[in-house]
């Protein structure tokens, strides 16, 4: 394609209009001829020039009768009566101010159309005035029993549904009353000895205590053996090996031999590796003694 | 940059009424309740848009919530009107962003060794913006009309066949006009003052917002 047939596409070539086979043999001219570049950079400059419009802050100050910053009256209405987007954007921004102050003002007839309309609303007044006005007062004196009954129905649910749950933890806790209550027979009793050094290794290299559920068990005794000698209470936290703490009990002596006792309930020993740590019972003291788990199920 | 939003450059007088203070200090607390009557505020005023917006006329409202937070966190409400007029007016204003945005067919590139504007044009900066579109209000001005109706079918996105149908023209006839319509607008620009209309940068680019 010549020069002169890719300058007087370019304006096309910009608002993407043109065909694809035209638009590639302009593209591959452009490609080559740097004057032909700088004509469109010129279209693009004139492209501008043709797109200037007045800001959208001057057209809100002028929908909203607030004086103008910018440029002057006359300017502005120039500009006004030469450009139909401006002037139908304008429009919009008035339409969207009527909707503001219909909102504000009172609505008001015309009195040539007020008179008969008057005449007419008078006489459907007479009739329905005594039942309006006694349904308005229905409506104004109900409402707020009504809220307050629609209130109460909805505590009245919610009580209801606590109610439940309560009943259902009661019979839970009840259940495991009864077990407590219930002498224990062949209940699983496991020593426990320290871990020594690095006690994780211990655990992992399978030299940890190993702790067998039988199957149906409610509970396990373990006894905790440790030479060293404490006093006053102290209390055990059960630690699963990412170091969580799944349980702690309080109040733990030593029996006569120098042993801590613990009756475990049996779901509360997760399968795994496991951790019992005896521990001083005020917050944040250091461990005193470690000893590692393998807790292992009868199927 | 070719619609640059001035600040109010008038003096301050008004003081917030306690209602509106009250509102504002609500709404960006989240309550429910002025949240409520803020967002019915906008969307009434954007219900004069939906029409020419279409289907993108709730994205738009949200640009509005959006920009009306910005607004009033950065305290750029100051009573000179109530608030409610002045949301009106925000609503307004972003429309038509959007508007003019989508009507866009023909996007102008930034010169590449310029800096992009900041995102809050110092005064100095819209000063010389407003004086740009002013110059550029005139050029415009002094070309045909048979010229700026021209451009502007071709801003619209019309093709060159379209147009010469309408006009009932050739389509060589109507490229050669449209030629020298551009030549006309070139000389125009240059005509004028050179500062303020040489740059292109002037003719687009992105838009500052402020009320």
């Amino acid at each position: 394609m010549e020069c002169e047939a890719v300058r007087e596409r370019l304006p096309w070539l910009l608002n993407r209009s043109l065909q694809p086979d035209e638009r590639a043999a302009v593209e591959s001219h452009l490609a080559g001829c740097p004057g032909c570049r700088a004509e469109l950079a010129e279209t693009r400059r004139a492209a501008g020039l043709f797109d200037t419009h007045l800001p959208p802050s001057t057209l809100v100050d002028l929908a909203w009768d607030r004086p103008l910053v910018a440029f002057d009256a006359g300017t502005v209405r120039r500009h006004l009566d030469g450009c139909a987007s401006c002037a139908d954007e304008l429009e919009l921004l008035r339409e969207s101010r009527r909707t503001a102050e219909s909102d504000q003002a009172p609505f008001r007839l015309a009195p040539s159309v007020m008179r008969p309309l008057a005449l007419a609303a008078s006489l459907v007044l007479a009739f329905a005035v005594g039942g309006r006005l006694e349904r308005a007062r229905f409506e104004r004196d109900s409402g707020g029993p009504r809220r307050e009954l629609g209130e109460l129905s909805a505590r009245l649910a919610t009580a209801a549904a606590e109610a439940d749950r309560l009943r259902a933890a009661e019979g839970e806790l009840r259940r495991r009353l009864d077990a407590l209550g219930t002498p224990m027979a062949n209940l699983p009793v496991v020593e426990l000895l320290p871990g020594r050094g690095d006690q994780r290794s211990a655990a992992a290299a399978g030299g940890g205590n190993v702790v067998v559920v039988p199957r149906g068990a409610a509970y396990v005794a373990l006894v905790l053996s440790t030479e060293a000698r404490r006093r006053g209470p102290l209390a055990v936290e059960l630690r699963a090996s990412s170091g969580d703490v799944l349980w702690r009990a309080e109040g733990l002596l030593p029996g006569p031999l120098g042993a801590y006792t613990l009756g475990v309930p049996a779901e509360r020993l997760p399968e795994g590796t496991a951790s019992l740590v005896i521990l001083g019972e005020k917050a944040g003291t250091r461990p005193l003694e470690v000893f590692e788990l393998q807790v292992r199920r009868q199927p | 940059m070719r619609d640059v939003a001035v600040q109010d450059l008038t003096p301050y007088h008004g003081a917030l009424l306690a209602e509106d203070a009250e509102l504002i200090a609500s709404f960006l607390a989240g309550d429910s309740q002025a949240v409520a009557t803020v967002d019915g505020w906008l969307a009434r005023a954007a219900a004069s848009f939906r029409r020419r917006t279409g289907d993108d006329w709730g994205d738009i409202l949200q640009d509005v919530r959006l920009e009306v937070i910005r607004l009033l966190q950065q305290g750029r409400f100051r009573g000179e009107s109530r608030l409610k007029t002045y949301l009106w007016q925000v609503t307004g204003h972003t429309y038509l962003d959007a508007l003019r945005r989508r009507a866009r067919s023909i996007e102008v590139a930034e010169e590449p060794d310029r800096e992009p504007p900041s995102d809050e044009p110092s005064l100095l900066e819209q000063a010389v913006v407003s004086e740009r579109t002013r110059a550029m209000l005139a050029a415009l001005e002094s070309t045909s009309p048979e010229c700026r109706k021209l451009w502007s079918r071709i801003l619209e996105g019309r093709g060159y066949s379209e147009m010469a149908r309408e006009l009932g023209v050739s389509e060589g006839t109507l490229r050669v006009r449209v030629h020298r319509c551009r030549k006309a607008a070139l000389a125009t620009l240059v005509s004028g003052n050179g500062s303020a209309l040489a740059s292109p940068r002037s003719l687009g680019g992105p838009e500052h917002r402020g009320v």
